[in-house]
């Protein structure tokens, strides 16, 4: 079991990232608080050790999108409403205005490309590498990331998608 | 670097962790390292009761086989009943045992085993009354071998005078025997009382053999050994038929032959 130290290295090294996962799939934002506390409990509950600070940080985001899965699987969550939905949700922008567009057109993307996209543009990661982290055929992560993008370019337009 | 992508990390670069949502979470996953190190305690504690426990049992089984049930002391009565008592350190007994029928008769239905000594021997002599082998021209003998100096003369103190208060004193017999003397009647199957009779009487007729002499009463061998050293024969088959005959009846002759010897 890994120490109160090392889980707020953890939080603040990776916090970011597994809020921006959140941020796609979930929009509660107990749901939220909820998945990010797991997910670092998680962490410090593994026992094994990470072979590099990539294969940690893969970890994490692996956990994040399976914990975010499993909360929206859940019968509880599709036939409830939050409360916390019909407040003022903290709000996790810096720049409000800053690229909006492109932010509501990824969300407005079927869950599976989301990771896709996210992973793809933002990580990083190559297609193989994707493949490992969901556990998805490489073909079947090319097929969602060029379904994706198909999607995003009529919602953007064609400029967006340009190389 | 595509103009998607480009836009992608602008537009998520903005999106950080709220620094309520990072406190919430390091305060939760305090409380849960805390609250789990406790559990793991309170496991490792529940562990260390659970040996404790089983070596505690442990510990009292092998006193029970090694310690407690070891005999340190014996304890030979010879009326004719002839039985021994084996004794713990403890001063309890472990073990009793019949050297013939009588005995078996003595032992039947007395529960004498935990039980001190001076309660099993006190029980053995009220049976012997009440049976009719303990009668006013007895001889009872007693002999005591143990391997604590001091518990010997206790033992023998006190059952010198409990055995008085059922036969006269010039009719009890209570000695201490080595440990080769025990060793040796045992080999026998005959008390150490009886076999010392035997030694004696093979001083004064050394045709007289143990397997000849095992069966009459220790009286009748002091009775023959002093018949011997007064010049009479003795007749074996005889005195054996008749103690046979006698212990059948259970009122044998040779409880009341009137010649008693003391050896204290």
């Amino acid at each position: 079991m890994r120490d109160e130290l090392q889980a707020r290295a953890a939080i603040e090294k990776y916090g970011d990232t597994v809020r921006r996962i959140c941020f796609m799939h979930l929009k509660s934002y107990s749901d939220v608080e909820d998945i990010f506390q797991e997910v670092f409990l998680k962490y410090v509950l593994y026992k094994n050790d990470f072979e590099s600070d990539a294969h940690e940080k893969a970890w994490l985001i692996r956990v994040t999108i399976n914990a975010c899965k499993d909360i929206l699987k859940s019968f509880f969550r599709k036939n409830t409403t939050s409360i916390d939905n019909l407040i003022n949700q903290p709000y996790c922008f810096n720049d409000v205005d800053a690229n909006m567009d492109v932010v509501n057109a990824i969300l407005a993307l079927p869950e599976k490309y989301k990771d896709v996209i996210f992973l793809f543009y933002y990580i990083g990661y190559s297609v193989p590498e994707i493949s490992h982290i969901l556990n998805k055929k490489e073909n079947t992560v090319y097929t969602w990331l060029n379904r994706a993008r198909a999607q995003l370019k009529v919602a953007l337009g064609g400029d967006f998608i340009a190389k | 670097m595509t103009l998607l992508q480009n836009d992608i990390k602008n537009a998520f670069d903005q999106i950080y962790a709220e620094k309520e949502l990072k406190d919430n979470t390091l305060s939760f996953i305090s409380h849960q390292i805390e609250f789990r190190q406790k559990f793991h305690l309170r496991k490792i504690k529940k562990h260390v009761l659970v040996c404790t426990i089983l070596i505690i049992c442990m510990g009292i089984r092998w006193f029970s086989s090694n310690i407690y049930s070891q005999s340190m002391s014996y304890i030979d009565i010879d009326v004719n009943p002839s039985l021994e008592l084996a004794v713990n350190r403890y001063g309890r007994i472990v073990d009793v045992y019949a050297y013939n029928d009588d005995g078996s008769k003595i032992l039947q239905g007395l529960k004498l085993k935990n039980k001190p000594y001076y309660n099993a021997t006190e029980t053995i002599f009220n049976a012997m009354k009440d049976m009719g082998y303990i009668k006013e021209q007895s001889v009872l003998s007693v002999t005591v071998q143990s391997y604590d100096e001091t518990d010997q003369k206790n033992m023998l103190d006190i059952l010198k005078n409990m055995a008085e208060n059922f036969i006269d004193e010039k009719q009890v017999s209570i000695y201490s025997v080595s440990e080769e003397t025990k060793h040796n009647s045992h080999n026998h199957h005959i008390t150490p009382a009886k076999y010392l009779a035997i030694a004696e009487l093979q001083e004064v007729d050394p045709t007289a053999t143990i397997e000849r002499c095992k069966n009459l009463s220790i009286d009748q061998l002091e009775q023959m050994t002093h018949g011997h050293e007064s010049g009479h024969q003795h007749n074996y088959q005889n005195d054996e038929t008749k103690t046979e005959t006698s212990s059948s009846s259970n009122n044998s002759s040779h409880h009341g032959c009137g010649m008693c010897d003391n050896r204290e």
